[in-house]
């Protein structure tokens, strides 16, 4: 391809800084303001003069976050590998409506849920009755298809050209080998994708924790992290005479979302691998 | 309260690109009989039973999504009874007096609904206008760069915003934005003086969707950089080749790529016209009043949650969902019209 | 999200316990249900006052909690035996902390257990979530045996459908007397936490006013105001005058209408709540005081004197509270505590002695002092589950289970739920100050596990001084005529017309709206609630009145 003229890169690369710097700086801000003692105040633009790592220190003190760690991690790769599981298959299944009958009604079905839905407490007592209280498989199981991540893969299937699966059927394959030989391996883009979404789901979801986790000690880091400094409430300022200095609330906020965020930020690198380009390109061919 | 689904705790696309666009299959070989799916006498049983015999396996794909739903979605629906009842979680769905449709009348009744509604749908409109090409318009820029390097790198930052929660995004929007902030103290040096673009109750609806882009953008353009990828590097050779310049490649190969994704979520996205965010309206109401920031949701949490009052939070479920789905088969039937293939 | 506990009811930076989160609540109607007055028919408890302590300074003022500024050197024992039966307690609980450690890592709740003769099992909800966490337990069918009651819609209607247990029959008159520690409770608590002449549960202490306001002496002095201010005009100059120092970022005030509103609302003389003249109620906010306390903020907003995002700020209280520490704000209405307990602002005040000195908001027209809302002395009912209270033998259980968590400061009960059990986090010898072991902390092991019956103390050095602030704000106070009643009306209609008054007086303050939409406000006011609640209270005042 022809090189752009110099215009248009200078123009291009204004526009990258100008999104990069929108993008960085509140991170940027986030991280200076989670290490800002309580003297100081962080005005944009400043570097506070002296740092202090005791928001993190008055986090971690509970002692409860690396447990939390741990049972957000273990939810989280569980439940997107079982969710990516279930939502390809689905969404295989419902790519012939016209072939396959009753198909085409459990994709209504499905689009229907997109549309409707029960609220807390209906919710919460299906999740009961199935005895799931207090138990890990209630913040994996009620979430396990996502309607939306089904219909995105069912919409990335459909675009594989029909050649390939003709073919591949002509030649005796069954359906099984059809999806597994042929739609997963040129599909490894959206599922690259919707393994990102379910596991960032999976990740944020403090909601369901909070309602059907009794044990505090079962509790997934988001939810631990939202009980520290929710909505401006007050934390306890009392400090131990144990611990180091003291820190002020909002110092503590900023640190709860480098603590919540880092985890999951390391992840999407991965998911790019499979952003490789023309993955269909030859595939036709022969 | 979110929308149901944000209880499922997924990784829920914003409103910006909201759903998916079903095609349908494109070669399948034309069927004589009418379309799976409707009641029909013995012939569609029949057709059953030979495609269980045929394709097994496309059924055992289908039966455990299929029991999924039905469990954790539809058997819950039951509960929306609560719409028709004076309901108190104590007393249950069976100790709970029942009032009719007289829910429904007091949501309309109120005074403030209308307000809620008009919020509603005018930044439901924007979002819909500006929102959602946003991610588009992002993802094809960056798909123009040609060094891979700076690509993923910028790829990665972008998408940053997207996973602080709005107590944060609004603080943050205060430290420039607000009345002290980096703005306000820039334009003061020229002699403007009380910017304040966070408590301007008429710019509200504008800084709405400027923050839903900033927060998603980048998010959103994850499902088109994957869709990007799925095209074929021969079209784009061979448009070079018939000398189409870079735009033009845009606009005929890239585009046309993009395009079935696209009406999936545009058809979606217009099913879900009447939920444009909460929390992110409740935290600045104070700031703005309800006047420009009531909407649908909102109103719904001043008398449902907080005021005691589930039968009226279940009754605005209840109608919204009906309006979704007159939407969605509307667009979904106008998609058809024009040529695209629908949503189902 | 319970919106009414992250606007003005925290304004106060959280203390230990009882003293954690709310300022006294001035002007909101307190309760839910249907309009009656809860003290009707009401059999009282006896009162015992708490027992002597060594050193207790103890103000004439009622309401004002007693000071004790070191521990005596002699612990008094109020529990002969452990309370439990060995059995499972449960407990629902609010939470402003990270949940504490899990039972095999926390040595206290190990020895609470003990102690006790429970298995104590807590089930806690942060602040924010309550509301959808009490109904899911209420529609769950299982309630815990002791519910922690916040004044939300929720648990009105829950008290109202009877899922709490009627503790009068067990309670009432002398009966209490088998339960020392509970009879510590005031007679005016008792009529704050009963429903329909039932005792539904048992008091969150708090004081009759919980905060206390201070401002930058240091400032004030720079800009040659030696003394407080007199009245309002100079309450006015002295906080503009914070905002003109040319130090950026500097505000005298920062959250509207927030502390500045109550400042405001005190000097103007405000009724609390309701006037009741005649048997006819007015609304405070229908009041003349209250529209010159409107104007009053306009022209503090007009003169500069607020940040100006001060409407953003009241509804980010953290941002707001770390403006304290950090020296950009000049005036502060946190817990008294907080002052006089390590931790930040306490911190602060080490820091710079000169910096916040306590000052009372004088009459407007400098005519005395401010008038203030006095608590009803309960922050949440503590109330005992129906299901619970069905077995006897169980109920007189969880009764001694509560009675042991109400212990007075200065017994051996008290102070194992504020210390633990001797050696494991503190060390006393000799009747000295408590001492700290290395490498534990109590707080985060300890303090969400005991937050609840815990009688409100000032034990802290300095607490001499802080009873004295402490008095004049009681000094001059009144409760709310409508206090202890319930309506329907209001619970439904409250949150709706908070939003209303955050759409007309927020923005009349900030200039959006001028000042004569304060009669468009009222009236929208009284046709969206407003007068059904003035209808139900002035019926159950009628009632009350006849009672008597």
């Amino acid at each position: 391809m022809e090189k752009p003229s110099a215009l248009v890169r200078i123009a291009k690369v204004v526009a990258i800084a100008i999104i990069v710097t929108l993008m960085l700086y509140p991170f940027a801000y986030v991280i200076l303001a989670s290490l800002t003692p309580p003297g100081e105040t962080l005005r944009f633009g400043l570097i506070p003069s002296d740092w202090t790592l005791d928001a993190y220190r008055s986090v971690l003190a509970g002692r409860i976050i690396p447990r939390a760690l741990m049972v957000s991690v273990g939810i989280t790769v569980v439940g997107t590998v079982l969710s990516v599981g279930f939502t390809t298959m689905l969404a295989f299944g419902l790519t012939r409506t016209k072939d396959i009958p009753g198909s085409k009604g459990v994709l209504y079905v499905v689009l229907f849920t997109m549309l409707f839905g029960a609220g807390l407490i209906p919710n919460f007592i299906l999740v009961k009755e199935l005895g799931l209280l207090n138990s890990y498989w209630s913040l994996i199981l009620p979430g396990l298809i996502s309607a939306f991540n089904m219909l995105v893969v069912r919409n990335f299937f459909m675009q594989i050209p029909a050649e390939l699966t003709d073919s591949a059927r002509i030649d005796g394959a069954s359906d099984r080998q059809v999806f597994v030989r042929i739609m997963l391996p040129l599909s490894k883009a959206v599922i690259a994708v919707i393994a990102l979404f379910y596991a960032v789901g999976y990740w944020n979801a403090f909601f369901n924790a909070l309602i059907y986790i009794q044990d505090t000690s079962k509790w997934p880091i988001q939810l631990v992290l939202n009980t520290y400094a929710v909505q401006g409430s007050p934390i306890s300022s009392i400090e131990n005479p144990n611990a180091a200095g003291s820190v002020t609330p909002h110092a503590i906020q900023m640190a709860i979302v480098v603590l919540a965020t880092l985890p999951i930020l390391c992840v999407y690198p991965f998911a790019q691998r499979f952003f490789t380009k023309g993955v269909l390109t030859g595939a036709i061919k022969g | 309260m979110s929308e149901p689904s944000s209880l499922q705790g997924q990784a829920h696309a914003e409103p910006a690109e909201a759903r998916a666009v079903l095609g349908q299959d494109p070669a399948t070989p034309p069927v004589p009989s009418a379309e799976a799916g409707a009641k029909q006498p013995a012939p569609f049983l029949r057709r059953l039973a030979n495609a269980i015999h045929h394709h097994p396996w496309m059924y055992a794909f289908i039966l455990p999504g299929l029991a999924f739903f039905v469990l954790f979605h539809y058997v819950p629906l039951l509960g929306n009874v609560i719409a028709f009842q004076d309901y108190s979680p104590y007393l249950g769905v069976i100790g709970s007096r029942w009032v009719g449709l007289q829910n429904f009348a007091a949501i309309f009744r109120d005074p403030e609904i209308i307000n809620a509604i008009t919020n509603t749908l005018i930044i439901s409109f924007l979002q819909l206008v500006f929102a959602f090409p946003a991610p588009i318009a992002l993802a094809i820029f960056l798909n123009s760069l040609l060094s891979e390097r700076i690509k993923r790198w910028i790829q990665t930052v972008v998408y940053l915003p997207h996973f602080l929660s709005w107590v944060i995004v609004i603080a943050l929007w205060q430290q420039v934005l607000g009345g002290a902030g980096s703005l306000a103290n820039g334009l003061s040096l020229l002699g403007i003086e009380n910017v304040n673009l966070m408590s301007d109750p008429s710019f509200f609806k504008v800084l709405v969707v400027l923050q839903v882009i900033w927060k998603d953008v980048g998010w959103g353009t994850i499902i088109f950089f994957a869709a990007i990828s799925t095209i074929s590097a021969e079209l784009y050779e061979s448009a070079a080749v018939d000398g189409a310049g870079s735009w033009r490649r845009i606009w005929h190969v890239t585009l046309p790529g993009l395009l079935p994704v696209t009406v999936m979520l545009l058809i979606l996205q217009l099913g879900n016209v009447l939920t444009v965010g909460f929390e992110q309206l409740l935290l600045q109401q104070p700031a703005v009043g309800a006047g420009a920031a009531q909407v649908i949701d909102t109103f719904v949490y001043y008398r449902g949650i907080a005021g005691g009052d589930w039968g009226v939070s279940t009754a605005v479920g209840l109608i919204k969902g009906v309006v979704g789905t007159v939407l969605v088969l509307g667009a979904n039937r106008l998609a058809k019209r024009l040529g695209t293939d629908g949503l189902f | 999200m319970s919106h009414r506990f992250t606007r003005r009811s925290l304004m106060a930076a959280g203390g230990i316990a009882p003293l954690a989160a709310l300022a006294a609540c001035s002007g909101e109607s307190p309760g839910a249900g249907v309009a009656i007055d809860n003290a009707t028919g009401l059999e009282l408890p006896n009162h015992t006052p708490p027992p002597e302590v060594e050193g207790a300074i103890i103000s004439d003022v009622e309401g004002v909690p007693p000071g004790y500024e070191k521990l005596p050197a002699e612990l008094i024992r109020t529990v002969e035996a452990p309370p439990g039966d060995g059995s499972v307690v449960t407990e629902f609980k609010i939470t402003w902390d990270a949940p504490a450690p899990p039972l095999e890592e926390n040595v206290f709740w190990q020895s609470y257990n003990e102690k006790l003769n429970v298995d104590y099992q807590p089930q806690i909800a942060p602040a924010a979530n309550y509301d959808e966490r009490l109904a899911t337990l209420l529609a769950g069918g299982d309630l815990p045996d002791i519910v922690q009651l916040l004044d939300t819609a929720q648990s009105a209607r829950a008290i109202r459908d009877g899922a709490f247990a009627d503790l009068s029959p067990l309670l009432a008159g002398s009966a209490i007397d088998e339960w020392p520690n509970l009879a510590n409770i005031r007679e005016d608590q008792w009529r704050y936490v009963a429903y329909d002449g039932k005792i539904v549960g048992f008091p969150i202490d708090l004081p009759a006013y919980n905060n206390e306001f201070r401002y930058r002496q240091d400032w004030a002095e720079e800009n040659g105001y030696p003394d407080p201010p007199a009245d309002a005009e100079e309450f006015k100059e002295l906080f503009s005058s914070f905002s003109k120092m040319g130090v950026d970022g500097r505000y005298g005030l920062a959250d509207a209408p927030g502390t500045a509103m109550i400042a405001a609302n005190a000097m103007f003389h405000v009724p609390i709540g309701w006037r009741y003249e005649n048997g006819s109620l007015t609304y405070h906010q229908e009041t003349e005081e209250f529209a010159e306390a409107v104007r009053f903020m306009t022209e503090l907003w007009k003169e500069g004197a607020f940040h100006p995002d001060a409407l953003a700020l009241d509804a980010n209280i953290g941002q707001t509270l770390s403006m304290i520490p950090a020296g950009t704000v000049g005036i502060s209405w946190i817990a008294t505590a907080n002052w006089y307990n390590p931790g930040v602002y306490y911190d602060a005040l080490q820091e710079a002695p000169d910096s916040w000195a306590a000052f009372v908001p004088p009459h407007h027209e400098g005519d005395g002092t401010g008038l203030f809302g006095r608590s009803t002395g309960v922050f949440a009912r503590v109330g005992i589950s129906s299901q619970a209270a069905e077995d006897e033998e169980r109920l007189k259980m969880l009764l001694d289970y509560c009675n042991y968590l109400r212990a007075p400061f200065g017994s051996e009960e008290h102070y194992f739920l504020h210390h633990g059990a001797e050696g494991d986090y503190f060390t006393r010898s000799g009747g000295g100050d408590p001492q700290p072991v290395e490498g534990t902390s109590f707080q985060p092991e300890a303090a969400q596990l005991t937050y609840g019956l815990a009688p409100v103390v000032y034990d802290f050095p300095g607490a001499a001084d802080a009873i004295e602030i402490n008095e004049q704000y009681v000094n001059n106070s009144e409760m709310d005529p409508c206090a202890g009643l319930f309506s329907d009306a209001a619970t439904r209609a409250q949150p709706q017309l908070d939003e209303l008054f955050e759409s007309y007086i927020n923005q009349i303050i900030v200039g959006n709206r001028p000042l004569t939409d304060l009669d468009v406000y009222l009236e929208q006011w009284r046709s969206r609630g407003g007068d059904d609640m003035r209808t139900e209270f002035e019926e159950a005042l009628k009632a009350r009145e006849n009672e008597e």
